[in-house]
């Protein structure tokens, strides 16, 4: 029996989400590589067939007004119908000469309780179950963007990024008038005439603790917190800036009388943090005997600057929380256990043009790609959470060719079917942000549930810096950059970039594409990656001139609205190391890197 | 939301079966002239067909036919909730669902939870799958059984008032220990045999040649969520103690009797479903190259003991799903007593078969016989199972029902089915109706499954299934009367490819017949199967009426996406009363909660 996870994914935390289009000339027939039975090398012939058209009229898809056959409900047929598998898991794992190139760990290895998706099989061999995922749908990462973005000038694209559209020049959410006026109907998922789903609402606007405040200063509930980024496509060296915001629900920021409390909050926030990671964690020195918790467990309520992690509710040993989320969490009325988040709880991230600051320091642009959103919506148990993930492993085994649907639409978001809906915005041709369609959101889903790396639905905030870093990590990146940020540990002590690189050819990315990348690695190699391990500014930060190109050609996928056909911005395509089509089973020649 | 659309879901499944099925039976109450011969009733059944569902609002919905009469007389029916899952029964302590250790200890995980068979709120997962009504002692009980590595048994009694509305008797829901026979695994489907015992099945058995390594784990992490049964102690598991039949029966004293039976052979259960003579047992077998089995017991309504058979199809057709002719190939008799302590002593399957891999031309080397079954190709030698020196009957005896479908491989039977699913006996016509889900894989022409196989079966792919009509009749050598000579297919499902902009685009079988057949329900004495679907080839599931005089398939239920219902089963007369129940796994709606329930009661003797 094999353990076959539905998803293969690699890195996509940042990648984000797709789209529903129908471009008019599917340039691979989504049905007949499903249904074909004759098939595998009928579709593959297809594929590259479609390709090579492709480059051959590059036009094509700056003509298609792909727009048009979107929509925000699960339409009837998507393009790419297994959307929910990104374009890294087609990577070939070997090149020519038979080196191999593992990238795979990032996203799959060993689970972690009560994450049951056990997916080391997958860095083993290519588990495209299904006949139908065996074809690699994402076209936007064989081509090439270079004469569409010699066509924009560096003036033009830094202008761009520089302009925010977010805000508007009073400094309004432009996006949240957009959606409350319902500027396009057809967002109306549910047509009752009104936006019901998340209205973006952060001002990205922190305060030296990190927590967003509005103009007129008080607290919006977010707080930015820093957090050693995905390595793969995430690394701004690869396309893109981004941060991330957690809150948690209005109970956890609420002292006993009912007001907010920032102490309160951020020491909910740091139990949160403790039971995601299972480690004790400093905080700023507190009075026990105010919140009437032992945070430290030493037996006796005093000042403290510890949480300490001890959780067993068998041997009837609990954490608590602060506050009314004391009172509630005694009542029953909210959860806790460990790697898992209070219901409520929810994530902003967004996806910015690469920038700098005027010392050429990195910096996210005012421009976003995107905003992603996830709110947590319902509590399931250690037992519920492993009853789902057994039950993936025995339909795979039943229905092999069967692709995960979901549930939801854009404008509430999809449900990943494990607790959480996630939701996401992008830029329209003009740049304006909208919501993302259907199958955009889809593109979401594969990262962020049904594999190994993940914490209850979630990425960053169980790789939040916390002790002995700036702040404690509660800061934004616009307040502190990776200049002098330490690297992420594996549990083996090893580092994790170094990791990476060492496993993927000295490439920071999974197509190994960035070949500037692959200088810095050697550059950093020559000193056995020792100034990587006390500055990771030193992999992520890309050249100015890479930086501006990737924006460039992200600008022309914006153009074409072409998301759906791969939304990472490559600056020449990775068609020598990406599978058109690989056939499941097809063992990748990797050792298995443990994270 | 969730029960008006599991509401919903039945009244329409039980209407369908209602309207497909209503003749009369022949009630005890019945007062009408003993003299005259029962008189086939006519039974008018008519309802509109249910249009594809195409608005996204029709697709999120349940939709029901709702127009209809039987015998030209419209009945009243309700939906009733009999139980949910963590239903807890305050006097004896027992919440429905929750799933014991080997010393019948409620299970914990870490965070305190106890372990009850239930997926995610968003209906992810597996849980309630089947339900069957016994009566026994004057008295109604309910046995249920739960989908889960850990798989538990609840009996509960039930009350029925003068109007025939069924509810929960409190003070009744009792655990089913499964303690005497190693615990309860994926509990699939099941029937209430004709001798009111409730038979299951124990689904997905695990591999033989798992072994637990020194981190307490055999690294499939599949079988490895029973070491919670073992007290954490994978030491204490193995892979043979699943994958049987278990029975219930209600004793004189009202006590839940539990057996395993090692007798009918361990394999991927489906369903296996008892013939009118309480002998004769057919076994599905579910997943990729399976075979199909017959079971004959010694003694009626004793299914302890008696002679295993595997189907062999002899091609005749090979149109549409295709037709034959079927021989059964006698895998031997044994008993429970006889096998049970080989069970017991935990076997690893390397000490039941060498298997070594077969040449590049898909040949084995002298000694060795190629199979095919749900592992793949293979050769196969049979060891010493009984280590007394010599390989004989003995051995084979074991082997058989250990793994009974490499055995039947090696006795030549066909494993090449694929997702065989539910099964429905027709006593009027004689008919036995099988559904296979898909006919694929093993069973094309010379697919990569049936490389060093037989290939018996040489049809063409049909992605959207096929329901199969199996002649039953005497075979004085078998020594049952209910033996299926010849298959043949009966109602397919059709390929199709909407080009997009089509109002069916999205859907790759023809919305005008089945995909993925999976439950299927013939009501005694009527011309009408009820054919439910499990499929993602029709963006709504579907469930059909197939009219078998007119070989007509009518729509008359769609389900929203992801919706579903398990198990449904037809109680026809429970004093005088009819009930349809069934289970539904994944409602749409905000919790994951399974619940059985029926719709009814019926009077069918009143029917006119």
């Amino acid at each position: 029996m094999k353990h076959l996870i539905f998803s293969c994914v690699v890195l996509f935390l940042l990648a984000a989400c797709q789209s529903e289009e129908k471009p008019t000339e599917q340039p691979i027939s989504a049905k007949s590589a499903t249904e074909n039975t004759t098939s595998n090398q009928s579709a593959d012939t297809k594929t590259r067939a479609a390709n090579q058209s492709e480059k051959n009229n590059e036009n094509i898809a700056a003509q298609t007004d792909f727009l048009k056959n979107q929509t925000y409900t699960r339409d009837d047929v998507l393009y790419n119908e297994s959307a929910y598998i990104p374009a890294q898991c087609y990577v070939k794992t070997q090149d020519e000469l038979g080196k191999t190139y593992n990238t795979c760990f990032a996203c799959h290895g060993q689970a972690i309780r009560p994450n049951h998706f056990n997916d080391v099989d997958l860095q083993l061999e290519y588990g495209f179950t299904a006949e139908y995922t065996q074809t690699n749908r994402w076209k936007n990462l064989f081509r090439d963007f270079s004469t569409k973005t010699a066509q924009i000038s560096a003036q033009e694209i830094k202008q761009y990024i520089k302009q925010s559209n977010y805000f508007d020049e009073n400094g309004n959410i432009m996006v949240k008038q957009r959606l409350t006026e319902l500027a396009d109907k057809a967002w109306d998922a549910n047509q009752n005439g009104q936006w019901d789903g998340f209205i973006p609402d952060a001002y990205f606007n922190f305060d030296n603790q990190g927590f967003d405040r509005t103009p007129d200063n008080t607290y919006t509930g977010w707080r930015a917190f820093a957090y050693a980024p995905l390595p793969g496509s995430f690394l701004p060296t690869n396309g893109q800036t981004g941060d991330v915001l957690i809150r948690l629900p209005k109970v956890f920021r609420l002292n006993d009388k009912g007001e907010f409390d920032a102490q309160v909050y951020k020491i909910n926030l740091a139990v949160v943090e403790a039971m995601i990671k299972e480690q004790d964690l400093k905080i700023e020195t507190v009075d026990e005997q105010l919140y009437q918790v032992d945070l430290d467990k030493n037996g006796q309520l005093t000042q403290t600057d510890t949480i300490k992690y001890q959780w067993a509710p068998n041997q009837n040993i609990f954490m608590s929380y602060v506050g009314q989320a004391k009172t509630a969490f005694n009542r029953g009325e909210i959860k806790m256990a460990a790697r898992l988040y209070p219901v409520g709880t929810e994530f902003l991230h967004t996806l910015r043009y690469i920038d700098y600051t005027q010392n050429s320091g990195l910096q996210l642009a005012n421009r976003m790609k995107e905003i992603r959103y996830s709110q947590k919506s319902n509590w399931n148990n250690y037992g519920q959470l492993q009853n789902a993930g057994l039950g993936e492993i025995k339909e795979k085994h039943d229905f092999p060719d069967r692709l995960r649907q979901f549930r939801g639409d854009a404008e509430q978001g999809l449900q990943t079917g494990l607790g959480w809906k996630m939701q996401g915005f992008i830029e329209d041709k003009q740049g304006d942000l909208r919501p993302q369609t259907y199958e955009e959101t889809v593109f979401c889903m594969g990262c962020h549930s049904g594999i190994s790396a993940v914490t209850d639905n979630a990425f960053a905030y169980s790789r939040k810096y916390n002790d002995n870093q700036f702040n404690l990590g509660w800061y934004h990146w616009s307040q502190k950059d990776f200049v002098g940020t330490i690297e992420r540990k594996l549990s083996n002590g090893d580092n994790e970039y170094t990791t990476y690189l060492k496993h993927n050819g000295g490439f920071a990315d999974e197509y190994r594409v960035n070949d500037e990348s692959k200088t810095v690695s050697e550059k950093l190699a020559q000193t056995n990656y020792n100034d990587l391990h006390n500055n990771i500014d030193l992999l992520l930060k890309p050249s100015q001139q890479r930086a501006s190109q990737l924006n460039k050609t992200y600008k022309t996928i914006v153009e074409e609205q072409s998301y759906i056909w791969g939304r990472t911005p490559l600056l020449k395509p990775a068609t020598n190391n990406m599978h058109e089509f690989i056939k499941n089973g097809t063992p990748t020649g990797l050792e298995v890197v443990l994270r | 939301m969730k029960s008006n659309l599991f509401k919903m879901s039945l009244l329409a499944t039980t209407v369908a079966v209602a309207l497909a099925g209503c003749s009369v039976d022949l009630d005890l109450s019945d007062d009408e002239d003993d003299k005259e011969q029962p008189q086939q009733q006519t039974v008018t059944l008519e309802f509109a067909e249910l249009a594809v569902p195409l608005t996204d609002a029709a697709q999120k919905a349940v939709r029901a036919s709702t127009e209809v009469t039987i015998n030209g007389e419209l009945q009243s029916i309700n939906y009733h909730t009999l139980m949910e899952t963590y239903y807890k029964d305050e006097i004896t302590g027992e919440q429905f669902g929750i799933s014991k250790d080997y010393q019948d200890e409620v299970i914990k995980f870490e965070d305190g939870s106890p372990y009850t068979c239930t997926g995610a709120d968003e209906a992810v997962g597996s849980g309630l799958d089947h339900n069957s009504i016994l009566q026994r002692n004057g008295k109604i009980y309910m046995v249920s059984q739960f989908e889960c590595n850990i798989g538990s048994l609840y009996v509960q009694q039930l009350q029925q008032d003068q109007m025939g509305k069924l509810s929960p008797v409190a003070g009744t829901l009792e655990f089913i220990s499964q303690k005497e026979e190693f615990g309860g695994w994926i509990h699939c489907a099941g029937q209430t045999t004709p001798w009111q015992s409730h038979l299951g099945s124990e689904e997905y058995e695990p591999s033989g040649d798992l072994t637990v390594g020194t981190d307490n784990s055999t690294g499939d992490g599949y079988f490895d969520a029973v070491a919670p049964y073992w007290g954490g102690d994978m030491n204490m598991a193995n892979p043979y103690y699943y994958g049987w039949t278990p029975e219930v029966h209600i004793n004189d004293d009202g006590e839940a009797v539990y057996s395993k039976h090692y007798s009918m052979g361990r394999f991927a259960h489906e369903l296996a479903y008892v013939m009118p003579d309480n002998k004769t047992v057919y076994l599905s077998d579910d997943g990729t190259n399976g075979g199909f089995f017959m079971f004959i017991a010694d003694e009626a309504t004793d299914l302890s003991a008696g002679t295993l058979y595997a189907v062999k199809w002899n091609q005749t057709s090979a149109e549409g799903a295709g037709a034959a002719d079927l021989t059964w190939v006698n895998l031997g008799h044994a008993s429970n007593a006889d096998i049970r302590p080989y069970v017991a002593a935990k076997p690893h399957l390397s000490e039941i078969f060498e298997i070594q891999q077969a040449d590049e031309n898909n040949a084995c080397s002298e000694g060795f016989t190629a199979i095919n079954t749900s592992a793949g190709l293979e050769c196969v030698k049979l060891l010493d199972i009984t280590k007394d020196g010599k390989v004989d009957a003995m051995d084979e005896m074991v082997a058989s029902r250990l793994e009974t479908r490499r055995f039947a491989g090696y006795k030549g039977a066909t494993t090449e089915f694929r997702k065989e699913e539910g099964i429905s006996y027709n006593a009027k016509d004689g008919k036995l109706y099988l559904a296979m889900s898909e006919v694929a894989r093993g069973m094309e022409d010379n697919s990569s499954n049936d490389a060093g196989s037989n290939n018996d079966i040489r049809v063409s792919k049909n992605a959207c299934g096929a329901v199969y009509e199996l002649a039953v009749g005497e075979d004085s050598n078998i020594g049952s009367s209910y033996v299926a000579k010849n298959i043949s297919s009966l109602v397919e499902g059709i390929p199709a490819s909407y080009e997009e902009g089509s109002d069916y685009a999205g859907n790759s079988c023809d919305v005008t017949s089945i995909a993925s057949p999976d439950n299927v329900t013939y009501l005694a004495d009527s011309n009408s199967l009820i054919i439910g679907e499990d499929t993602s080839a029709h963006i709504n599931n579907m469930i059909w009426n197939y009219d078998l005089d007119k070989g007509t398939l009518t729509r008359i239920f769609t389900t929203p996406v992801d919706a579903e219902t398990t198990s449904p089963f037809w109680h026809k007369d429970i004093n005088g009363f009819g009930y349809l129940t069934a289970v539904t796994q994944h409602p749409f709606g905000d919790s994951s909660k399974s619940e059985v329930g029926y719709v009814g009661p019926f009077k069918f003797n009143s029917a006119k």
